[in-house]
């Protein structure tokens, strides 16, 4: 089972093994950060890049990014550059690639989230139709936790039903197999672990910690509603009378009720408790590693790993 | 009552707490009644808060009891009146009533329950009713963070509507008056920066947003939809190439929900020991809650924060902005 960032990165490489190197798009990576991060990533032999935003630009990052990590007497990186003045049409040239089966996987950089989530789901370009279950899953690390948190979904399904929500379970659950856990638990988090009438986000995870139990939802052991103290810590879930919570303290997954909770929860870990991450949009037909603004070159290289090993698993 | 204004805002915790004090020396010492007072968590703050001249308190509740827990625990209150009385209705209405006399500042929550004690605060025959809504302030002291921020409210509204969201809005601005912020920066929460169609709450707060403009409150800016991150950072503001006068710089965040107000707070305080102050919203008095789990300093800014905004209630006369 993977426990750190440092481990995914090994094991991304080693699912590479006798295959070929993933070919990953990236959407206009039009800062030093994803610059850096692209480059570390080619030197491991994780990706094979193709990247998607103006020629110059970018062409003058990779010259400095050069010459940082070679010394400025070797110029030529062999990536390739495809001219898009901005993010939409970058994401649209990437997406019709991806589309012609030229890309295993994409890496989306410096275009709004919501403009590339919006244009996944567009029934000419897209790679999700309505139906399809896609949801953004973030990874963190952080040395008061002591194991991976995954957080979702932050990115793509805004209010999600209690349909949705089990989607959501099941995505982050499919990943956690993916890096060797094989019955993550799962918190359904809300302000306060009460089940109250009165309050409808407590009767809707209730409801789903039930189906759960009844085995509706597999592969996982779900409970909720929690609180965020609760699901991280086992003895504030005993100060509060909470007994026989499975997953109480020993998190590995945590739905927020809304995106704009998942999206501040994670937000919180990398900006102010410094906490590693890695991001993904995951169930469209290829993985999509994604980093924000407030993401290191670090982070941006643990997305791109965490992207290889779903494309190559 | 010049000396009460804050000339600079405060911006830390520990401002909040050296705040109370100076006002309680420059001006009157302020005095909270406690419902239910036979908690030993709260009378070990109050007792520390009063020995530091932050405030003086009234205990209701069973004298038997408080007696026993602090000897116990070795927290003298001596310099703490005691209202002898054994169940939690009465304990209630006796703080209160203190309160709505006048000759209480603040209520606290103590060994009742919550909606009880809301409940009589909002009792007709107190008069300390000023708005239908009441809400939870968390001002957040986030290491990093070069300034307070208010998170609200995680505690009272479940779905808050877009009116309610106002009166929400108009509460964190008072408790921010209280600070001595001006003007307040407002930031509504969002998974999002911009207007999306396929994001309902973004369409919502872009409603809002248009109320506000209409309203054009006096010293208060507004901004919205901010993700948390655009919203408390003016670097990944100006990556994300956001303008506009709250971005990067908020001393308030709106949220969308109970649920995500709670959340992101008890995220920044587990993980980066942010420190809170908490305080009710939104009657003629403030109502001041702290948890068992809370440490010693949550506790004091807690109390001391509640003591601030009721010395601005009564530079406004009676806590109607």
């Amino acid at each position: 089972m993977i426990t750190n960032f440092t481990e995914l990165r090994k094991q991304a490489k080693s699912a590479l093994a006798g295959k070929s190197i993933p070919r990953l798009g990236v959407i206009f990576p039009t800062d030093s950060t994803h610059i850096e991060a692209i480059f570390e990533a080619v030197d491991d032999g994780l990706i094979k890049p193709t990247l998607f935003g103006p020629t110059l630009e970018i062409n003058k990052l990779l010259d400095e990014a050069v010459s940082d990590s070679f010394g400025s007497d070797q110029v030529n990186v062999g990536m390739d550059v495809i001219d898009c003045a901005t993010a939409e049409e970058a994401a649209r040239k990437a997406l019709a690639m991806v589309q012609k089966g030229e890309l295993d996987l994409l890496l989306k950089a410096n275009q709004p989230m919501r403009e590339f989530v919006d244009l996944l789901f567009d029934n000419q370009i897209g790679l999700a139709g309505k139906k399809d279950v896609v949801t953004h899953i973030e990874l963190l690390q952080h040395n008061r936790y002591h194991k991976l948190m995954m957080v979702s979904d932050g990115a793509v399904i805004a209010e999600p039903d209690a349909a949705r929500k089990i989607s959501i379970l099941n995505n982050a659950a499919a990943l956690a197999h993916t890096l060797g856990n094989e019955m993550p638990k799962a918190a359904l988090l809300a302000a306060a672990e009460g089940i109250y009438p009165a309050v409808p986000v407590s009767m809707e995870e209730a409801a789903l910690a039930k189906m759960a139990d009844r085995g509706l939802i597999k592969g996982m052991l779900v409970d909720g509603p929690l609180s965020f103290d609760i699901a991280i810590n086992a003895e504030v879930a005993k100060s509060k009378g909470l007994t026989g919570s499975p997953v109480a303290g020993d998190t590995d997954i945590f739905i927020p009720p809304t995106m704009s909770t998942a999206n501040g929860v994670y937000k919180a870990m990398v900006q102010y408790a410094g906490a590693e991450a890695a991001g993904i949009i995951y169930g469209a037909s290829i993985p999509i590693a994604t980093a924000s603004a407030v993401d290191s070159s670090t982070n941006v290289l643990n997305s791109i790993s965490l992207g290889v090993l779903v494309a190559t698993t | 009552m010049a000396v009460l204004q804050a000339t600079e805002p405060i911006t830390s915790a520990n401002g909040i707490i050296a705040a109370a004090k100076k006002l309680a020396e420059n001006d009157r010492v302020r005095m909270i009644a406690v419902a239910g007072a036979q908690d030993i968590a709260i009378v070990g703050a109050l007792a520390e808060a009063n020995a530091d001249g932050i405030l003086k308190a009234t205990l209701f509740g069973d004298r038997d009891k408080i007696n026993e827990l602090a000897e116990k625990d070795k927290i003298d209150i001596s310099k703490m009146d005691v209202v002898h009385e054994t169940d939690a209705g009465k304990a209630t209405y006796g703080a209160v009533k203190m309160a709505a006399e006048g000759n209480a500042d603040v209520v606290m929550k103590g060994f009742v329950s919550t909606s009880a004690l809301l409940k009589a605060v909002l009792t007709k025959e107190f008069k300390l009713r000023v708005k239908n809504t009441l809400s939870h302030c968390a001002v957040l002291d986030i290491p990093g963070y070069h300034k307070l921020l208010s998170m609200t409210d995680g505690g009272m509204m479940v779905k808050p509507d877009r009116a309610q969201k106002i009166d929400i809005l108009e509460n964190a601005v008072l408790v921010a008056r209280a600070l001595g912020i001006k003007p307040v920066k407002i930031a509504l929460s969002g998974a999002v920066d911009k207007i999306y169609d396929s994001v309902a709450g973004s369409l919502e707060c872009g409603e809002l947003m248009k109320e506000f403009a209409e309203r054009k409150p006096m010293d208060v800016e507004v901004q919205g939809p901010l993700t948390f991150d655009a919203a408390t950072s003016k670097t990944i503001a100006t990556r994300k190439g956001l303008t506009g006068p709250v971005a990067g710089n908020a001393d308030v965040y709106i949220s969308d929900t109970i649920e995500e107000c709670n959340i992101v707070a008890k995220t920044l305080i587990n993980f980066v020991d942010a420190v809170f102050s908490g305080v009710i919203v939104g009657a003629r008095i403030p109502v001041s809650l702290v948890s068992r789990t809370d440490t010693m300093i949550n506790k004091k800014s807690s109390v001391s924060i509640a003591c601030l905004l009721a010395a601005y209630y009564d530079q406004l006369g009676g806590g109607e902005a």
